[in-house]
């Protein structure tokens, strides 16, 4: 069932667009699994019912995301900003799965970050700035009034001084694939509790018991081995040396504190790869 | 009085901000009052061009004063609100279109009229199809679906708006990427179709501190405005003078959120039909 009005909840008219979709707006509003009551079909064996969260996810890792022409055009413009500013740009593969915007409002519960006219997934500037960030704040030995300078003062009332660096958003070098996941919550009830601690009466509270039922969630995520450009410029002049530290701050945050959500259970690692790399600078110069 | 038009072609998302309001989205973008399109301010775009004047000349240069004004003369520049003139909506066929309506293609003709520029195009009437191109059965706008219609003559209105385009690979895109739509259908994408971003701060437990939407226009969108000087001594060349700030880089950046890549324009000037 869909929430739309009658004229356009002919699913197999949209089915014909799957080769060349915007795959962000498709997610965002053309959820179809709905029952009659408004719940989603969970996996039924015994009325033989499809897992309709699955079934949504699957409409999207089928094949590659994104138009590969499009993609190009749009980190080739994105490029020759960064190098006019003095910038600089390096390539990381996924190690393993990355997501991001888990937290965007969305049927199948958990929410996905597309870009909005290239309709691919991608790490917005103020999430890398912030990845990049909290690494120095957290894992690093950096003089605070360092990483003041590069990245503006922290809190209210204290922005008038930006940062010395631009954070770009973060686009994948080309089409790019979707994997189904699966997080699987054994506690729910406790993780809820915890969640509306204020409102419960003390002494009125679940343990981590094993026997609530496990929850099968499905989520989307981005499979391993994609590439993805991080770019970085100087905002103003005294930002220039900045860019070199940055290349190396940039390198370990990937690879250590990660970026997106579950970093803390392996997603979001990063890789350089240099191959791509060299490529990618080959074929700008090319295009002048 | 000379003029040139200045079209900002949206390389990045753009944040032209107004500040904190109470509603769904906290921090929405300008908007004009009476159409509720998506608008770089004037004074916002005048404080970006003296910006950009003050990093390639120096802040201590003489010309800043004349050019943009002190407090007891004003500057010898007039520059307008930069107007919407391609708004990106997603699309299925996607990625995206560029759509636009008559009312802005009229008041583009009217103001190339004020710069002596006649485009000899017609405002189409879409009614409640979609204008293209190269008919396509449905449309989808967002969650919008439109018949559409081959539009007449549309091609002299793509090569119009191509002038104010930079870059040749866009240009060619514009041909099958042209949507032409109802004024009433167009405002309802100009208000809901922007995208949203959610973003936080987290701590140091990785909970968020506070949560807050805010709106961008997204990269790709086309503005132009209209770029006057008025001679306060004889021998001033000052349109000159600014279009020559961007021989080196024909990037402005303009509106909030800058050092997270938002807010670039690759910019280009014209007047008498010849661009640069």
């Amino acid at each position: 069932m869909i929430p739309l009005y009658q004229e356009a909840q002919n699913i197999e008219m949209w089915k014909k667009y799957q080769k060349n979709f915007n795959a962000g707006l498709w997610y965002d509003k053309f959820f179809y699994q709905w029952e009659k009551d408004w719940t989603i079909a969970k996996d039924g064996k015994k009325d033989g019912k499809k897992d309709g969260k699955k079934e949504w996810i699957q409409s999207v890792t089928s094949g590659d995301i994104g138009d590969p022409s499009l993609i190009q055009e749009a980190l080739t413009r994105l490029l020759s900003l960064v190098t006019t500013l003095g910038g600089s740009y390096m390539c990381y593969k996924t190690q393993w799965r990355f997501v991001t915007g888990l937290g965007r409002k969305h049927p199948i519960e958990n929410g996905f970050v597309w870009h909005h006219t290239l309709g691919v997934p991608y790490l917005p500037g103020s999430s890398f700035k912030g990845l990049v960030r909290s690494w120095a704040e957290e894992w690093s030995e950096i003089d605070p009034k360092e990483i003041e300078k590069i990245f503006g003062p922290k809190g209210k009332g204290k922005s008038d001084k930006a940062g010395s660096v631009i954070f770009f958003d973060v686009l994948p070098i080309k089409a790019i694939k979707l994997e189904a996941d699966v997080m699987t919550p054994h506690y729910s009830p406790y993780y809820l509790q915890e969640k509306n601690k204020i409102e419960k009466a003390p002494g009125d509270w679940y343990a981590p018991g094993d026997w609530y039922d496990p929850v099968p969630i499905p989520f989307l995520t981005v499979a391993s081995d994609q590439t993805f450009v991080f770019a970085i410029a100087p905002r103003i002049k005294e930002g220039k040396e900045d860019i070199f530290k940055l290349q190396e701050w940039i390198k370990e945050a990937l690879s250590w504190a990660g970026a997106g959500a579950k970093t803390s259970v392996g997603y979001g690692r990063f890789e350089p790869h240099e191959e791509a790399q060299r490529k990618l600078a080959q074929s700008l110069k090319k295009e002048g | 009085m000379k003029g040139s038009i200045l079209s900002l072609f949206a390389e990045t998302s753009l944040h032209p901000g107004v500040g904190q309001v109470v509603g769904a989205v906290d921090l929405p973008v300008a908007r004009e009052k009476t159409t509720g399109y998506p608008v770089i301010v004037g004074s916002s775009l005048k404080g970006a061009l003296r910006d950009k004047a003050e990093q390639v000349w120096g802040e201590k240069e003489e010309k800043l004063k004349r050019i943009f004004g002190e407090s007891n003369q004003a500057g010898s520049l007039l520059i307008t609100d930069a107007r919407l003139l391609l708004l990106p909506v997603r699309s299925l066929p996607g990625p995206f279109k560029w759509v636009t309506c008559p009312y802005i293609l009229e008041r583009l003709k009217r103001d190339g009229e004020l710069m002596g520029l006649s485009w000899d195009f017609d405002i189409p009437d879409p009614g409640d199809k979609a204008l293209v191109q190269e008919e396509m059965g449905e449309l989808f706008l967002e969650e919008i679906v439109f018949s559409t219609s081959k539009g007449k003559d549309l091609n002299k209105i793509v090569e119009t708006l191509k002038e104010f385009i930079p870059h040749d690979s866009v240009k060619k895109r514009l041909e099958t990427q042209l949507v032409i739509i109802d004024d009433k259908e167009f405002q309802y994408f100009a208000q809901y179709g922007l995208p949203v971003n959610a973003r936080n701060v987290l701590n140091k437990n990785k909970t968020s501190d506070n949560l807050w939407y805010e709106e961008v226009i997204p990269p790709d969108t086309l503005f132009y405005s209209l770029i006057f000087e008025r001679k306060l001594t004889e021998d001033q060349n000052d349109l000159y003078e600014v279009e020559s700030l961007f021989k080196d880089s024909p990037y402005l950046q303009v509106g909030g959120n800058e050092t997270i890549g938002q807010g670039w324009c690759r910019i280009q000037w014209f007047s008498g039909g010849e661009s640069r």
